[in-house]
């Protein structure tokens, strides 16, 4: 098995990297650019701890190899923050209180972000089919439904 | 966890998925051949299955990436039948306007499988190579009397959808469609509320004529024939680890009736 | 306790915020070390075995394997057993293994698929012994003794009622007893029923799994583990390596969840020895199924004799409570001790009679889970009430009111006073499930009262607070942050003694070397135990700082107060502000100084209390459901669900809101699908994620309610008391009621499945009239069919 040459965009900067056909996403992100905010929970692309954006699109990073990438965009929840201020997903999430142990966190932000780049204002039927896509052992998910609403609201207020 | 013979379980994860030959395949042939070629091959489409796999112990030769062949991701609509190609993620099939059009209790019910995430990624194709009783494409597939389409060196063979479960039909061969005839009035009913005990699909066309498809998450789909509201036969049930036979036949009966009066409604 | 409060009970953004949302928060399966080895175990695949030969040759000179674990290659004065009282879990298999999953071997390699691969070349014989999966089948007289010698242990001691038994018989590891009053109660009684209720076994899917890297070096053993109890685990340590408890160091971070199973020796000693072995720091991560495999909650079988008066007075409480134990003994005679003594509930009794025992079982270790024994007593106890209510015609709400202990009523004789008004509580519940309205067809409503001690027993706490020369504050405590927000309330806590705005407190990481003894993070301490050491040291650091302005300012202690920095002296518009930090580098120099003072608490101990100390709280929990259920199916679909808890005084609202809104889910998943599925031989058939159901966010109920009542008795600071717990209890009694409201059948084993449902159903038709006809009124014992549901 050879190894492969892979270009892509990582949270908006350009890399170029040759990786092992084998290696999954999650590895590559946590262990080669130390990108730890991909957790690793279940390792069957179940749980949602290890979602990342691919061009756009939740996956789930331990589903999916990195040579898979290749040509695409990825973000990660690292690359949100923008010079220094929090993404108002980030800040809904603060102000919510909407994590506790903070393992399922990542992977709840970026849902959030792709679910309200497709859908400003979505209902709440909406918001828990997508947040259905990942598991919080913590909170009961009350305070992550609200927080998606108000991040919502902010995104909406911020575009006036 | 795989089962290593007799020593005992050793923990897998993707950290163990050995090395393999990947082949980025960009057209069916080269991946026909590829399949063909290859001591122990696993296809990549979405992959959205293969973490399950190499967890189980799996541990293949060589990968065959199909993402990028676009002629896999097409839906037509042919000589009376909707072909859709194996590459179809659930979220773009489920949506898509031929879906919409011909076959939309079809696209509703393929609407809610897994979750939000694993429909962007995973594949019609992929749910049904899986193989996995607890996964739904094929009862959808099965009431609908789908039927699948494989290419391999040998050259084009088609199976009934639930013949999938034990057929050597995909051995060596690579699935390339998803074909479902367009019978007059075909529509259908997916009772998905008492998931993961069971679920069941209940398709129905102007003819009278129909298929009850009963699953629970350990066993193979059970289908019946259904001549108006009866269905063919008692409910072959013996198995399930959780739940007893005696409660799914009857909660069967129970669906039946409800999902035969909505689809009359309809 | 009105008292206008400046942070405790603000909503502040939680101090672990901004690295949890930018994925900044460190883990220890984030840790790496240079130079470090990856750890993998084989795992047994049999139940119950004798293990004759393990021939690891192979493995040993496989590519990338450093070394490999047996229990052979351990120094022969190492002690390696671990566990709680009794000391029965070896690191490594000795002679035998216990469960499927029990450790046989382990390897350190380059990488894990190397140690993976390695394993794969491990012979194993076993020579099978019966297999026993269930409470039943362990007792039985033929069931092989998983431990034929009796490991170590320890007997705790107990106070007025209470006692204990260790091994009293084959396969059963501990046995609890609590008895107070006269046993000639029952006779007076009117009525007295007999029933039984099952309890299942979920496993805590704390999303991330038990993981430790270790690194043993010549003179210091140090280890980076997800642990919720820091000190315990580092006196074990020392225990099984034999080294002094002060060369080993643990460090703890960010933990991604416990709820209970984090306590103690997890996957520490394995990467302990194999770091010994290879001279190399070495990880141990275990998968999901592992995790799964390593700690789950208790099974229980409770068989309740309660005897009433036809008005509905409680008399009298015989109970039997059998706890699935699983292969080791872990923290299950602490569990005993719980389940027994809560299984009254918060009522008041003449006669209690209690006997808990802990059965071991070829399957997984059974331990801490939310709730300890009180999920389990809460399921019995409130169930039957509800049963007892509706056999005497009265109503559930009415039953619960007329027993229910007042404020300050000892839950038991020599026992700490109830600091909840229960009647409020359940009024507020009742309140917002709309108790009172006209049931619509199919459906009903249930409530329920869960009620444990809270707070742990005789735990010792310690903190230390250092304020800086500027006035900021550094809070050093070893409560550990696994998402409950302890780091949150307590840096609040400090805030609002020293009037600083919570910005101005930080609490590092947890390193054994530097933070002050604690006894661990579970029982719901942490505000009212902990809490009482914070608040302790943060008064005692401000005293330090206010007599060194004393002697700055040559002036009386009493004149001075310190604010967000300033020493302020005197009062009203001519008091002065002088900045702290010119004072003290005046006085210090350059580099400034800091002032540290230490608190200290621990409950005190008192013979008559049943466990040797007054129950620093009580948590309760208050539940109510709104049911509707599909005769067709079975299928129940939880309309609403209010779930309430007692925090005293919130510290951070929202907080509370979160652990209240999770606890509840937990027990709401339990009561009507969670659970781990054990087959005859002792395989879990759903231990795979893609199976093993937990909540999401689309099963929640369509209306989900969590009230968090202040009501301001709690011991804690400003008159807190622990969350956490409180709202698991009742939520699986609540809907049970709710079902038998809405439909008039009784489900009494776990989970409520459609499956138990439909068949109540079809037996109560079958049954019709007959039974009302033949209800006896002067004394009434109910049967128990076989799985388990009463025939009325």
């Amino acid at each position: 098995m050879s190894d492969i040459s892979i270009q892509f965009t990582l949270n908006g900067v350009g890399r170029q990297v040759v990786v092992p056909a084998n290696m999954l996403l999650v590895d590559f992100l946590r262990d080669n650019e130390q990108l730890k905010g991909a957790k690793i929970g279940c390792s069957r692309g179940v749980c949602g701890s290890c979602t990342v954006l691919i061009d756009g699109t939740p996956v789930a990073a331990c589903s999916t190899f990195a040579f898979q990438a290749d040509g695409r965009s990825v973000f990660t929840v690292e690359g949100l923050a923008r010079g220094g201020a929090l993404d108002p997903v980030q800040q809904a999430f603060i102000d919510n209180a909407a994590f506790q142990c903070g393992y399922c966190t990542s992977g709840m932000i970026l849902m959030t972000k792709a679910l309200l780049a497709e859908n400003k204002a979505p209902d709440r039927a909406t918001i828990v089919e997508w947040l259905s896509s990942n598991v919080c052992r913590c909170t009961g998910y009350a305070q992550i439904i609200a927080a998606v609403e108000d991040a919502a609201r902010r995104l909406r207020e911020a575009e006036r | 966890m795989k089962l290593v013979a007799a020593a005992g379980f050793v923990p897998t994860s993707f950290r163990t998925v050995p090395r393999f030959h990947l082949v980025r395949a960009r057209t069916i042939a080269e991946a026909v051949t590829a399949i063909g070629d290859a001591h122990e091959p696993a296809v990549l489409a979405g992959g959205t299955d293969l973490p399950a796999r190499f967890n189980e112990g799996f541990a293949p030769s060589d990968l065959i990436d199909i993402s990028q062949i676009g002629a896999l991701r097409e839906v037509k609509l042919a000589d009376g039948a909707i072909e859709i190609g194996a590459l179809v993620t659930h979220a773009a099939g489920s949506s898509h306007a031929l879906i919409a059009r011909h076959l939309p209790s079809f696209g509703a019910a393929w609407r809610r499988i897994a979750n939000v995430r694993i429909r962007f990624s995973a594949t019609l194709g992929g749910n049904l190579m899986a193989r996995r009783t607890r996964y739904e494409g094929a009862i959808l597939l099965s009431a609908l009397g789908a039927h699948l389409r494989f290419v391999s060196g040998a050259g084009v063979r088609e199976i009934a959808v639930e013949d999938n479960w034990s057929s050597e039909a995909g051995k060596g061969a690579l699935l390339t469609t998803i074909v479902v005839p367009l019978r007059k009035g075909l529509r259908m009913d997916y009772a998905r509320d008492l998931r993961p005990i069971m679920t069941q699909a209940v398709a129905v066309e102007d003819r009278a004529l129909g298929r009850v498809v009963t699953s629970t998450e350990f066993i193979v789909p059970r289908i019946r024939a259904l001549t108006g509201d009866r269905p063919e036969g008692a409910l072959d049930i013996t198995e399930d680890p959780v739940t007893s036979a005696a409660y799914i036949r009857k909660v069967s009966e129970t669906l039946l009736v409800r999902q035969l009066e909505r689809l009359r409604a309809a | 306790m009105n008292a206008p409060l400046a942070v405790v009970g603000a909503q502040v953004p939680r101090k672990d915020a901004a690295d949890k949302v930018s994925g900044q928060a460190e883990y220890a399966v984030d840790v790496a070390l240079p130079g470090m080895l990856h750890a993998k175990v084989l795992r047994s695949s049999h139940a119950h075995a004798l293990i004759k030969r393990l021939d690891v040759s192979k493995a040993r000179q496989a590519p990338g394997v450093r070394a490999v674990l047996t229990h052979a290659d351990i120094p022969a004065h190492f002690i390696p057993v671990y566990g709680y009282f009794i000391k029965d879990q070896p690191i490594v298999a000795v002679d035998r293994v216990r469960y499927v999953g029990d450790i046989v071997c382990a390897i350190a390699a380059d990488s894990e698929a190397e140690a993976a691969a390695a394993l794969s070349l491990i012979e194993v014989d076993y020579e099978d012994l019966t297999t026993s999966t269930t409470i039943e089948s362990a007792l039985a007289e033929d069931a092989d003794n998983l431990f034929p010698a009796i490991p170590f242990g320890v007997m705790p001691t107990y106070g007025q009622g209470a006692s204990g038994k260790m091994w009293p018989q084959k396969n059963v590891c501990y046995e609890f007893d609590y008895r107070t009053g006269d046993a000639s109660a029952f006779a007076r009684c009117d009525h007295v029923f007999e029933d039984e209720f099952r309890f299942s076994r979920m496993h805590h899917y704390h999303l991330e799994p038990f993981a430790a890297v270790a690194n043993a070096r010549a003179d210091r053993i140090e280890v980076w583990a997800s642990n919720q109890n820091p000190f315990p685990l580092r006196k074990e340590l020392a225990r099984i390596f034999k080294v002094s408890e002060s060369s080993v160091t643990v460090h703890v971070g960010m933990v991604g969840a416990g709820f209970g199973s984090k306590n103690n020796c997890k996957a520490e000693p394995v990467a302990v020895m194999l770091s010994m072995l290879t001279r190399r720091p070495v990880r141990f991560c275990l998968t999901m199924e592992e995790s799964a495999l390593t700690n789950t909650q208790h099974a229980a079988i409770l068989r309740l004799k309660t005897g009433v008066m036809k008005d509905g007075t409680l008399i009298a409480r015989q109970s039997e409570i059998l706890l699935d134990a699983g292969a080791y003994t872990d923290a299950s005679p602490l569990v005993a001790e719980k389940a027994g003594y809560r299984i009254p509930g918060p009522y008041r009794w003449q006669y209690v009679d209690t006997r808990c025992l802990c059965v071991m079982t070829n399957t997984a270790p059974a331990g801490p889970f939310r709730g300890f024994g009180g999920t389990q007593a809460t399921w019995a106890s409130e169930s039957q009430l509800d049963m007892i209510a509706r056999r005497l015609g009265i109503d559930p709400y009415d039953i619960r009111v007329k027993n229910l202990l007042k404020l300050g009523e000892p839950f038991q004789p020599g026992d700490s006073g109830i600091d909840s008004d229960l009647k409020e509580g359940l009024d507020l519940v009742c309140q917002h499930i709309g108790y009172r309205e006209p049931r619509k067809p199919l459906r009903g409503k249930g409530i329920s009262i869960g009620c444990k001690d809270g707070g742990g027993v005789k735990k010792a706490a310690q903190a230390r607070v250092r304020i800086l020369t500027n006035g900021d504050a550094i809070l050093n405590f070893a409560s550990v942050e696994m998402g409950q927000g302890i780091r949150t309330a307590m840096t609040q806590v400090v805030a609002e003694i020293l009037r600083l705005p919570h910005g101005r407190v930080t609490a590092p990481s947890i390193n054994t070397d530097h933070v002050p003894f604690d006894e661990g993070t579970n029982a719901s301490s942490g505000i009212a135990v902990m809490g009482r050491a914070v608040e302790g040291a943060a008064r005692s650091a401000r005293l330090r700082v206010l007599e060194f302005a004393t002697e700055q300012l040559k002036c009386d202690i009493g004149e001075l107060d310190l604010d967000n920095g300033f020493i302020v002296q005197g009062t009203g518009p001519n008091a002065q502000r002088h900045p702290l930090g010119p004072m003290v580098m005046g006085f210090y120099g350059g580099p400034g100084f800091e002032f540290t003072a230490d608190g200290f608490y621990m409950p005190p101990v008192d013979h008559r209390a049943p466990l040797e100390s007054p129950c620093v709280f009580w948590e309760i929990g208050w539940g109510a459901a709104e049911v509707e259920v599909d005769p067709g199916t079975g299928l129940v679909k939880v309309l609403k669900l209010v779930a309430s808890g007692d925090t005293g005084r919130s510290i951070n609202p929202l907080v509370c809101k979160g652990q209240e809104d999770g606890a509840a889910v937990q027990g709401y998943g339990q009561a009507l699908f969670e659970r781990m599925i054990y087959n005859e031989r002792g395989e879990l058939l759903n231990i795979d994620p893609l199976i093993y159901r937990v909540p999401l966010a689309e099963d929640l109920p369509a209306e989900f309610v969590t009230i968090t009542q202040q009501q301001g008795h709690g011991p804690g600071p400003f008159g807190s008391k622990g969350a956490g717990e409180g709202t698991i209890l009742p939520v699986a009694s609540a809907i049970a009621n709710a079902i038998e409201d809405a439909v008039g059948v009784r489900i009494t084993e776990l989970p409520i499945t459609p499956e138990r449902v439909l068949e109540a159903l079809e037996r109560k038709a079958a049954a019709g009239r007959y039974q009302d006809k033949v209800r006896d009124r002067s004394r009434s014992v109910t049967s128990v069919s076989p799985r388990g549901e009463t025939g009325q």
